[in-house]
């Protein structure tokens, strides 16, 4: 049964059962299957996958370029394609790499679109000032290197005065200072009060700037929610250093925590041979899913194994990451399906919320 | 709308096709002229060579006409029957047009001339409108312009309207090329020649119907490219249909399939009406093997065309209603 959804104008995006099949000649092959997103108003929002995990595909559908098999998707609580006429002025969207006349000056290239959508042509200088192109005008597009063609690609976006951005992978490609470049035009847009929907393969890449993020696998949704709720408790993973892991993993399955013995981390067997310690027995690293880490201490303190490392961290965060995307490895967590209905009403970004791949939620 | 038209009409105008075409197009009509140029040259070059053998050439034919005379006389003296008859009248002197060819009249020229070189204003049209749709798809623009204008239909007429009227740029200047530069030659070689009020206007009601074609060609080339999405392939398919389809059609002579060929369509269009001749399959024994005349007429030409285009538009904007793009 498919969840009906009020407009919901808190929302910037929402999508419910979304399904697409390409036919090609070597058969089908499903890029999307199932997917309730959720892209809270305001802030940037990570839209994270493997390579072919649909992200995409996702984005095609919501801008009209791709017929949706079926599924429902709303922009600011309109239905699209539907009525994607009357909210396209709100959303500007990078759709893969840049694309614009390879021949035509970076002027002629936003003038042309400035014209297919009524803005003035004063409009132009101003947003190549904005992404800092402002000298390079005249230049042709061919001239310009990638992180120039990319931020031109922002300029465009930006003709419309867009309360949704979408970019599709925009530091593919860059090198280190142009991704920090095009992260920092991001959260500046962010924080002007726009709502930037950026798709990326690599975590690391939008962790740092993103406020909620969503990820997804083989073009269904694995978890969404906060980037704060997702490391730290709640729904969150906590990494553990401590003596006798496998003593402290049945502890803290006793008191009701998803715990799990992790690998160990790279460099640690060296950095354990150098101190003498036998890596099999002590300094172990464990995975706790659905705690605070001031509970896990106090749990394994009350036990007599005192935690040596505790950090509600980035790894692990993209160890959900990467253990969800490859659906496997991970016990299974509280899990409770994406709510849809429940953060109607509520400030700030929903509820982290964690789905196990190919799990209670097919359809 | 109109909005879009005028963008995609900056676009094309920005990417220079436009200017290709009307290059072309004057080179094709300088190219025209310079025919007839040489046509007329040689007609002059030959009459002033022989002027002076011409004086001979009379007079030979004048003494031969007189012999053959006087021995058609003695002939009927001879036998006493006035009725002899050697045919000395058929003796006569060959005007030099005659002998040297003469110009068709400068009516005739434009007809022929401005019919003919329709076709390639229209080649180059069809080329145009699919090169600017094509482009579109091959730079993935086509993709980035929707998500700021999402409604496809609209998208999909500008698009196929706008080569249409920047294809009239070019035909304008091949036409006018023709016109000034034809009587230009003819007045060059002092040949004296006019084209009545009436012929103008004859004239003028075909060049009206190059220009449509002409537009008409490039909105064809247009929507062909919205279908196959490659500029070479609708000028490849094209060209093939004329070399494998519109040879055989065309070849079936006046029959219900010969009524068909495309190129007989658009003559008939450009020429309000057209007339060819076929051979027939065999001759009996004992008649005479006589060509056989049909006529195709303009409203023809225009329903066949007009079909022509109503489908490759139709499909192509199906096409591209429905489809994902990049
Ligand atoms: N035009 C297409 N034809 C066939 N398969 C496609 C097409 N586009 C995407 N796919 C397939 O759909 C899946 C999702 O692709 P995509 O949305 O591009 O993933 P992502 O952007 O997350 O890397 C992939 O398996 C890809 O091969
Ligand atoms: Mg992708």
């Amino acid at each position: 049964m498919s969840v009906a959804v009020a407009a919901d104008e808190g929302m910037a995006v929402t999508t419910r059962g979304l399904r697409k099949t390409f036919r090609t000649v070597r058969g089908t092959r499903v890029a999307v299957q199932g997917l309730d997103l959720d892209v809270p108003s305001g802030g940037v929002h990570g839209f994270l996958g493997p390579n072919g995990s649909g992200k995409t595909t996702t984005i095609r559908m919501l801008l009209g370029l791709s017929p949706a098999d079926s599924g429902t998707m709303h922009i600011f609580g309109t239905p699209v394609p539907q009525r994607l006429p009357e909210v396209v002025n709100r959303v500007g969207a990078i759709v893969e790499s840049p694309k614009f006349f390879p021949t035509f000056s970076a002027e002629r290239n936003l003038g042309l679109l400035a014209e297919a959508i009524g803005t003035p042509r004063s409009r132009v200088g101003e947003v190549l000032e904005e992404v800092g192109l402002g000298g390079r005008g005249k230049d042709t597009f061919r001239a310009f290197s990638l992180g120039m063609k990319q931020r031109l690609a922002i300029a465009a976006t930006l003709l419309k005065s867009p309360d949704l951005l979408i970019f599709d992978e925009p530091t593919n490609g860059l090198d280190p200072a142009g991704i920090t470049e095009i992260r920092g035009t991001m959260r500046r847009l962010a924080d002007e009060g726009r709502t930037v929907l950026v798709s990326s393969h690599i975590l690391s890449e939008v962790e740092q700037i993103a406020d909620t993020v969503s990820i997804i696998g083989r073009g269904r949704v694995l978890a969404q929610g906060s980037v704060a709720g997702l490391i730290g408790g709640g729904g969150g993973t906590v990494e553990v250093g401590v003596r006798h892991p496998g003593a402290a993993v049945r502890i803290l399955r006793e008191a009701g925590f998803t715990a799990e013995w992790l690998a160990r981390p790279r460099g640690a067997d060296a950095a354990d041979a150098l101190r003498g310690l036998d890596p099999d027995e002590e300094n172990g690293l464990l995975q706790v899913i659905g705690a605070e880490p001031v509970e896990i201490s106090r749990v394994l303190g009350q036990q007599g194994l005192w935690v040596e490392r505790l950090v509600p961290s980035r790894r692990g965060l993209e160890q959900i990451f990467l253990e969800l995307t490859q659906g496997e490895g991970l016990p299974a967590p509280s899990a409770h399906r994406p709510t849809h209905d429940a953060s109607g009403g509520q400030a700030g970004p929903p509820p982290p919320s964690v789905a196990r791949p190919g799990g209670e939620g097919d359809r | 709308m109109t909005r879009l038209l005028r963008v995609e009409l900056h676009r094309l105008i920005a990417r220079k096709v436009v200017w290709l075409t009307v290059l072309a197009a004057l080179a094709i009509g300088l190219l025209t002229v310079s025919g007839v140029f040489l046509q007329a040259r040689s007609i002059d070059q030959a009459r002033a060579g022989l002027n002076q053998d011409y004086e001979q050439m009379v007079e030979q034919v004048e003494r031969d006409r007189e012999s053959c005379q006087v021995e058609e006389e003695r002939e009927r003296r001879r036998t006493g029957d006035p009725s002899v008859d050697f045919g000395c009248e058929g003796i006569v002197v060959p005007t030099l047009e005659e002998m040297y060819g003469q110009m068709p009249s400068l009516n005739d020229q434009y007809r022929t001339l401005l019919s003919g070189s329709s076709y390639a204003f229209m080649f180059l049209a069809l080329a145009m409108g699919s090169t600017a749709v094509a482009a579109e798809f091959a730079h993935r623009t086509m993709g980035s312009l929707l998500t700021f204008v999402p409604r496809r239909t609209p998208v999909f007429a500008a698009k196929v309207l706008a080569p249409a009227l920047a294809s009239i740029p070019h035909v304008l200047v091949g036409l006018t090329t023709l016109l000034l530069g034809i009587p230009a030659v003819f007045r060059w070689f002092r040949i004296d020649d006019a084209v009545t009020g009436a012929e103008w206007v004859s004239l003028g009601w075909m060049a009206l119907r190059i220009i449509t074609i002409t537009m008409l060609a490039a909105a064809l080339g247009a929507a062909a490219a919205f279908l196959v999405r490659h500029s070479g392939m609708v000028i490849g398919i094209m060209v093939g249909y004329l070399v494998l389809v519109e040879t055989f059609v065309a070849g079936a002579g006046g029959g219900p399939l010969g009524k068909l060929a495309l190129t007989r369509n658009i003559a008939a269009w450009v020429q309000n009406g057209t007339v060819w001749e076929s051979w027939p399959m065999s001759c009996g024994p004992f008649e005479e093997c006589r060509p056989i005349r049909h006529e195709l007429s303009f409203t023809h030409g225009a329903v066949e065309l007009g079909l022509l285009l109503a489908v490759i538009m139709l499909l192509g904007w199906l096409r591209f209603r429905r489809s994902d793009l990049d």
